[in-house]
């Protein structure tokens, strides 16, 4: 059960067992978030739940998270992520800046990182430098 | 009474893992009322009442080549019987089943913006490790050291994956999970061949190794070559630790493994049997219990816990089996050179993280 700072702490409202007892404040670093839109705003990191899609199956913390890849995963990931049909349209990677006082979250397989992000934290503001992604 | 047919197209699927969730669930497997793998991606643009995923059944051996990285995504979805769906992610019931709808009339053009692009192989997913896995494989890594060219490589990594067939096969455990038909066919495999030359030997180990490779895959992860350098293979735990076994066995040996091996050899060339037939008789029955209990100890002392498994893939054949029995030796003490030479030494195995 989450206690009533935990609820005031995160940006989103997370459902009941969220973020997972494992989920770590993140060493600085750089992730990268793909985008459709060249320009950042707050709805870019919006996560599934918060954007009202439906919420089926397993992982249920993963979809009240903000999806990102390591920087470290390079552009391979990200051409791969691009070749799945949704994401085709997907030209732009937001570099962003994370750190303890970003959140926490789980990182999965060494390039995912499930983010749940603090309501202290600016993703929009976070954003270090946009890049176009070719091909 | 008449076995049932399998109907022509799948009605339901039920929801084996999450492959790739990015917000949301973008690349899912699925196991299809026909009892194929099915799997799903996500197209279009949801909303909340709506999350179209595109499916297709795949043939379990193409399954196999996937996760084996020999194929990628859009494969799946090209390759085979084309039995294509529509499915609603949000309409996936409690139990984890979703209705499937045929996709017959999707244009060339519709196609391709609903299958993958070229190039998302398995390594790309990005399920976590906590997730119920289909592949439970680990990593054998090698150091290397000292000079190797490309036939170095190459031939390290045949005689590996040669053990680590001839090892599967030889298991129980493992010869149950294998298909009534591919057992048949590793048996193929072994009466279709001579045994009487080099040639014959490549031909039983290519056709076994095929055979296994649909069960668990071997497949070098990584080749970091330097001096020194590494090479990664991953593949089933046990079988990867047989084939370790099989290589300490002849650091350990005293001498009798050489011995049982020049016995056996000079005895068949004797005989007159190194060239002949897989149906060529011994002399004397006497003659053939000494053969047998050589090539049965063999086994053992090279890590073949039960010999008899093999020997009954071989029909119970002993010629055949002791054959069989000697390129096994010789293909160990292949691989185990690299090691007595000091180019290869084996490293602490690894779990492989499904990705």
């Amino acid at each position: 059960m989450r206690s009533e700072s935990d609820i005031h702490k995160f940006l989103e409202l997370l459902p009941d067992g969220c973020p997972p007892g494992d989920a770590l404040p993140p060493e600085p670093t750089v992730v990268i978030r793909l985008a459709k839109e060249p320009t950042p705003s707050a709805e870019h990191f919006a996560s599934h739940a918060a954007r009202g899609l439906p919420l089926r199956g397993p992982m249920t913390c993963s979809y009240a998270s903000c999806s990102l890849f390591f920087h470290d995963a390079g552009g391979e990931q990200l051409n791969a992520m691009r070749r799945l049909p949704r994401f085709k349209s997907f030209k732009y990677a937001y570099i962003v800046k994370v750190d303890q006082g970003s959140g926490v979250g789980i990182a999965g397989g060494g390039k995912h990182l499930d983010l749940w992000m603090f309501k202290t934290f600016d993703p929009v503001a976070a954003v270090q430098s946009v890049e176009v992604m070719h091909g | 009474m008449a076995k049932p047919r399998m109907r022509s197209f799948a009605q339901t699927a039920a929801l084996d893992r999450i492959l790739v969730f990015f917000d949301g669930p973008q690349v899912v497997l699925f196991r299809s009322d026909r009892g194929l793998p099915a799997v799903g991606v996500s197209v279009g643009e949801p909303d909340a009442e709506f999350y179209p995923l595109f499916v297709t059944e795949v043939l379990e051996a193409n399954w196999k080549r996937y996760l084996a990285e020999k194929v990628d995504l859009r494969f799946l979805f090209t390759a085979g019987s084309k039995r294509r769906y529509f499915a609603d992610w949000s309409s996936l019931e409690e139990n984890g089943r979703l209705a499937l709808s045929r996709a017959d009339d999707v244009s060339p053009e519709e196609e391709d913006d609903l299958i993958p692009a070229s190039g998302f192989w398995v390594r790309h997913q990005t399920a976590s490790a906590n997730q119920k896995s289909a592949i439970n494989d680990e990593i054998a890594s090698f150091a290397i050291d000292g000079a190797w060219d490309a036939s170095d490589f190459s031939r390290f990594y045949g005689r590996a994956a040669d053990l680590y067939a001839y090892m599967i096969v030889s298991t129980k455990d493992a010869l149950n999970k294998l298909s009534s038909g591919s057992i048949d066919a590793v048996q193929e495999a072994i009466r279709g061949q001579s045994f009487r030359g080099g040639g014959s030997y490549v031909g039983f180990y290519d056709k076994i190794f095929n055979r296994v490779d649909q069960l668990s895959p071997l497949r070098v992860r990584r080749i970091a070559y330097a001096s020194p350098g590494t090479i990664d293979l991953v593949g089933s735990p046990e079988a990867l630790h047989d084939v370790s076994r099989v290589v300490e066995s002849f650091g350990g040996d005293t001498g009798e493994i050489g011995e049982i091996y020049r016995r056996m050899d000079g005895a068949l060339r004797r005989m007159g049997l190194k060239r002949a037939g897989p149906d060529a008789k011994f002399p004397t029955s006497k003659i053939e219990n000494v053969v047998l209990t050589d090539a049965l100890r063999l086994n053992q002392l090279l890590g073949v816990d039960d010999p008899m498994p093999m020997f009954d893939l071989c029909d119970r054949k002993v010629l055949v089996y002791a054959k069989v029995s000697l390129s096994f030796y010789r293909r160990a003490k292949d691989l185990y050179a690299f090691h007595a030479e000091g180019r290869v030494e084996a490293k602490a195995p690894s779990a492989d993280i499904a990705p």
